[in-house]
C-alpha cells in the first residue's frame, strides 16, 4: 500500500493549523508495516476468523 | 401441500429459498421464487467492479439452473400487488406479477400462496435528489453490476485526464439527507484513492467524502465505540484517521439538495448552502420501498394498512412514535410477521424499522439530515434464515414463529476493502454487536466490547476476497453450502 506520506509532495507550505486533518491520530510507518506485514496479518486473519465466528454464533444463537 | 411464496432473489430472499428448499426437500411444499432479473449479484463485489478489479461476470451467476436443482419454481418477474384476503375471482391470497424475461415480458399472472415472504430490497430513490443517480442524472452509482460497470468507465475517463497532466475532484458519498448504506460509499472512496496510486495520479487528485452523518464513521448506527490503542475510542476517529492518512477531506451533517453538472448543491445541519465542484461522483441514494400495493377482498387499497409510508412493509415492530431517549432494541422486530396477516413475512431491507438507530437532526429548514437504519448482509441473511425456519416449524403445525432475529440481539461485520493486492491490500474490519445499541445489557456503549471491533490490515484483504467466493459459492448451492456461515 502506498500512503500519503510516499506521494509526490507539493512544495512544503506551513500548514494551517486546527484544520481537519491536524486532530485525528496519523498511522507511525511501524502500524503501517504491520498492517501489510505478511506473518503479523496471517495471525490477525485467524484471530478476526475467530472474533467473527464468535458474533456469527451469537447473532443466530 | 403448502405454497411459500418469496418475493425477490436478493441477499434475504435466496437465503430463506435456499433453507426452504433444503428443509422441505421430499416434502409436497411448494417454493416459488418471484425476482425481476435473471441474475444472483454479490453486491459488495460491485465496488470492484466500479474500480475495474472485477467484470459483472465474477459478481453474479444465473438463477434458473440453481433453482431447478434446488427443486424452486422460479418466475423472473417483479411483484405488482398483494392481495391477502384473495379477490372476487380468487377467495385464496395472492399476489400479482409482471413477467420481466424475454418470453413473456409485460403479461400479468396471480400466484397465490399459503405463505408469503416478502424480500423485495430497496428501491434505488435517486428521484429524490433532482440530478442524482446515472439514469439522467450527473452521479455514478455502484448499488448494481451495470451501474458500477458505468461507474469504472467514467473513472478511467477521468484516470486518463489525470495522466495528462489535469487535475481532477472526486466526490463519493450519499445522495440525500436520509441515506443509508454509508459503508458502501466508504468502500469505494478507498478503492478510488488506491486505484488513483496505482496509476501514479494520487497527487493530481482532490478526494472528498460527502455524507448525512453527524460524524464520520456513524454509518447509520448512531456510531460505534472500539477498543485502540489503551483507549475506548470512537468509530469517528478510527474513519478520520483513515481519510486523513490517505489525504482525503470530508463534509459531514450534510444534505445533498441538488445536483448540476459538476456542482452539487447541499444544506447543512447549521443552516448553510453550499456548493461543491466535482469532476466525478458516486452518490449514494435514498431507499424506498420497491412500491408494492396491497388490495383488500373488494378490491379497495389498503397499501397503508400493510406498508409504512416509505413503501416498506410493517412487522412485529413497535412503530409508536417516541423520543430518542426512549427508543429501545425492544421496539425492533424479532419474527419479521405481519401483525395483521400472519402467514406474511417480510426479510432484510424491505421491512419498515420502528425508527433510525442515528439520532434524527434536522437543520433550520426542518430538513432531515441523518442515516436511516441500515440492514446489511449479515442481519439480512440471519433474517432470512429465522424467517425460513419459522416458516418451516409453522407447516409441522406450529402456531406462531419459532424463530428470531432482532437487530437488538445480532450482530454485523463490515470488511471494507482499501485497496485489492493479495500482498499490498487492505481492509477495514468492523463488527459491531448488537447493531441496534442496547443499553439495558450494555449500560456503557450499547454493544459488547468484546464483539464490537476494527482493525484495518491485509488479514481483511484476504477475508474480503475468501469471502466474496465463498458466498458465491453458497449461493449457487455448492456441496455442503449449508455447513458454511450465512
Ligand atoms: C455497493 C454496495 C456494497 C455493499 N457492501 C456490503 C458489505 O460489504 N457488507 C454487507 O453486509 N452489506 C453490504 N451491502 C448491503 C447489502 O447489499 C444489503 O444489505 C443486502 O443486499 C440487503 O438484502 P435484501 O435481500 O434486503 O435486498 P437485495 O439484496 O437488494 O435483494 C432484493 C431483491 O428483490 C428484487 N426485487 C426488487 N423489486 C422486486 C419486486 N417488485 N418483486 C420481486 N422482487 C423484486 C431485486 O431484484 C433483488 O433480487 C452493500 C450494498 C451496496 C449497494
Amino acid at each position: 500500500m502506498t500512503t500519503e506520506s510516499d506521494s509526490p509532495k507539493v512544495p512544503v507550505k506551513n500548514r494551517e493549523p486546527y484544520q481537519q486533518a491536524y486532530y485525528p491520530p496519523v498511522p507511525t510507518r511501524f502500524t503501517r508495516y504491520f498492517r501489510t506485514s505478511v506473518v503479523w496479518q496471517f495471525i490477525r486473519f485467524w484471530i478476526i476468523n475467530f472474533k467473527i465466528f464468535k458474533l456469527l454464533a451469537k447473532s443466530h444463537g | 401441500m403448502a405454497r411459500i411464496l418469496i418475493l425477490g432473489a436478493g441477499l434475504s430472499g435466496h437465503t430463506v429459498a435456499r433453507y426452504l428448499s433444503r428443509w422441505l426437500k421430499g416434502s409436497a411444499h411448494q417454493i416459488t421464487v418471484v425476482s425481476p432479473k435473471a441474475l444472483w449479484n454479490w453486491i459488495p463485489s460491485n465496488i470492484w467492479v466500479g474500480v475495474g478489479e472485477m467484470t459483472k461476470k465474477q459478481v453474479t451467476f444465473e438463477l434458473g439452473p440453481v433453482y431447478r436443482k434446488a427443486g424452486v419454481d422460479f418466475r423472473q418477474a417483479k411483484a405488482i400487488s398483494v392481495h391477502p384476503e384473495g379477490d372476487g375471482e380468487l377467495s385464496r391470497p395472492f399476489v400479482t406479477i409482471e413477467y420481466t424475461d424475454d418470453q413473456r415480458a409485460g403479461q400479468t399472472d396471480k400466484i397465490d400462496y399459503d405463505y408469503l415472504v416478502n424480500a423485495t430490497g430497496p428501491k434505488l430513490n435517486f428521484g429524490a435528489t433532482p440530478g442524482l443517480g446515472p439514469d439522467g442524472g450527473y452521479t455514478v452509482s455502484v448499488c448494481t453490476p451495470e451501474h458500477a460497470i458505468e461507474a469504472n468507465e467514467k473513472l478511467q475517463e477521468n484516470i486518463k485526464a489525470l495522466k495528462q497532466g489535469e487535475t481532477r475532484t472526486f466526490v463519493v458519498g450519499t445522495g440525500h439527507g436520509m441515506c443509508t448504506c454509508q459503508g458502501a460509499a466508504f468502500e469505494y472512496i478507498y478503492n478510488i484513492d488506491h486505484c488513483l496510486r496505482e496509476n501514479g495520479v494520487r497527487d493530481k487528485a482532490r478526494i472528498m467524502w460527502i455524507s448525512n452523518e453527524y460524524e464520520l464513521g456513524d454509518f447509520g448506527m448512531g456510531g460505534v465505540h472500539i477498543k485502540r490503542g489503551g483507549y475506548m475510542t470512537n468509530g469517528k476517529v478510527f474513519a478520520e484517521s483513515l481519510m486523513v492518512e490517505r489525504n482525503m477531506e470530508w463534509i459531514t451533517r450534510a444534505h445533498v439538495s441538488k445536483i448540476e453538472p459538476g456542482k452539487i448543491h447541499y444544506e447543512t445541519l447549521d443552516g448553510t448552502e453550499a456548493e461543491l465542484d466535482f469532476d466525478f461522483a458516486m452518490l449514494i441514494p435514498p431507499f424506498a420501498g420497491v412500491g408494492l400495493k396491497a388490495y383488500g377482498k373488494d378490491g379497495s387499497d389498503m397499501t397503508d394498512q400493510l406498508f409504512a409510508p416509505n413503501g416498506m412493509m410493517k412487522v412485529d415492530a413497535d412503530y409508536s412514535p417516541k423520543p430518542y431517549e426512549d427508543w429501545s432494541k425492544a421496539d425492533w422486530p424479532s419474527t419479521y410477521q405481519n401483525p395483521l396477516y400472519k402467514n406474511i413475512f417480510t426479510v432484510g431491507i424491505a421491512f419498515a424499522p420502528p425508527h433510525p438507530i442515528s439520532k434524527v437532526m434536522k437543520s433550520p429548514k426542518g430538513t432531515q439530515i441523518s442515516p436511516t437504519p441500515p440492514r446489511t448482509g449479515m442481519p439480512s441473511a440471519a433474517m432470512g434464515r429465522a424467517v425460513a425456519a419459522s416458516i418451516r416449524d409453522m407447516l409441522n403445525g406450529a402456531p406462531e414463529p419459532t424463530h428470531r432475529a432482532s437487530m437488538g440481539e445480532t450482530g454485523a461485520a463490515c470488511v471494507a476493502s482499501t485497496g485489492s493486492d493479495i500482498l499490498k491490500g487492505t481492509a477495514a474490519t468492523m463488527t459491531v454487536f448488537p447493531v441496534v445499541p442496547d443499553y439495558e445489557t450494555f449500560p456503557e456503549y450499547g454493544r459488547d466490547m468484546d464483539l464490537t471491533f476494527g482493525e484495518i490490515g491485509l488479514a481483511g484483504h484476504w477475508m474480503k476476497y475468501i469471502l466474496h467466493h465463498v458466498f458465491i459459492y453458497q449461493a449457487k448451492l455448492g456441496p455442503g453450502w449449508h455447513l458454511l456461515p450465512d
